[in-house]
């Protein structure tokens, strides 16, 4: 991977202190040893555990319209990963919402996917919208994830971006009840953005 | 509220968007544990046998095993099967699906 500036790390904003990273392999020591459960809601970002926001019940709803939808069109062309790990590099392994993922004969059992086995991402976003756009975005796209999904419940649209190039995507479309998203991966399927985000 | 891995829930319009999810809902639930086995053993089972789910699997990794824990009764499961590969395991809501255990879990 070729050495580039990486996005902001996520701060805390009470104290702009410097603070310990933690590697992939600590991450996994910790839940290893029980400090961290897999109950523990949490995300590794350039090296810092964040919480992720509690879901909602709004949230947790377009997830389970995402499922039902993408497992009937996309059947078992790729695998439909829910709140999983991907692995982005030594220190960075989110857990995006959703993720179609190249068809792997393991399943993933043998190890997290990484980026070049990412056909599509995407995100649900309630309150977290901002996190999603300023934080996750610019690393998946630092990853070179192809295309990525920011679905903002309040707003009703979903956020297409495609086009990865020097850590930005350098193509958004904005989709809105009416339209019809297909993934650049899977140009034969369509979903309904009313299906995905209903009154 | 715990967070299971996975979830059959009864079919709702609303897709669960309006309400979380409640006990009664639940068709099934399952737990994948590789470490945490005897979390979800001693501590996640007794919850949800309390609660009155119906069903739960818990399918521990090292062991190649799926545990069905169905029929609570006071807060303790009161039928506990466990499956290996070669078996196949049904859900007791929905008997005409078969999963094949060497599916789950495989070599």
């Amino acid at each position: 991977m070729t050495t580039q500036t990486k996005p902001t790390p996520p701060s805390s904003s009470a104290l702009n202190l410097p603070v310990r990273r933690f590697t992939v392999a600590e991450y996994y020591a910790m839940a290893e040893a029980g400090i961290l459960t897999e109950d523990d809601r949490v995300e590794l970002l350039d090296g810092v555990i964040v919480e992720m926001a509690p879901v909602g019940s709004r949230h947790v709803g377009c997830v389970n319209l995402y499922t039902r939808w993408l497992l009937r069109l996309v059947e078992d062309r790729a695998i439909l990963q829910v709140q999983g790990s991907i692995h982005l590099d030594d220190d960075t392994e989110p857990q995006p919402d959703l993720a179609l993922l190249r068809d792997r004969p393991d399943f993933y059992s043998s190890s997290h996917a990484e980026p070049s086995d990412v056909l599509l991402l995407i995100e649900v976003a309630d309150s977290s919208v901002g996190y999603d756009r300023n934080e996750k975005l610019p690393r998946y796209a630092q990853a070179g994830i192809p295309e990525v999904w920011i679905t903002v419940l309040p707003e009703r649209i979903i956020e297409a971006h495609t086009e990865p190039m020097n850590g930005q995507y350098t193509h958004r479309h904005i989709y809105v009840p009416g339209d019809a998203i297909t993934p650049g991966c899977f140009p034969d399927i369509a979903l309904s953005v009313s299906e995905i985000l209903p009154d | 509220m715990p967070e299971p891995d996975l979830v059959l829930l009864r079919a709702r319009q609303d897709f669960y968007r309006y309400q979380a999810a409640v006990p009664d809902d639940v068709l099934l639930l399952i737990e994948v544990a590789e470490s945490s086995v005897n979390y979800d053993r001693y501590q996640k089972l007794p919850r949800y046998a309390q609660a009155g789910i119906t069903e739960v699997w818990i399918t521990a990794l090292p062991e190649r095993i799926i545990e069905a824990h169905s029929e609570p009764v006071d807060g303790v499961y009161t039928r506990n099967l466990i499956y290996v590969p070669g078996d196949t395991i049904s859900p007791s809501a929905l008997p005409d699906i078969e999963l094949a255990v060497s599916d789950i879990l495989p070599e």
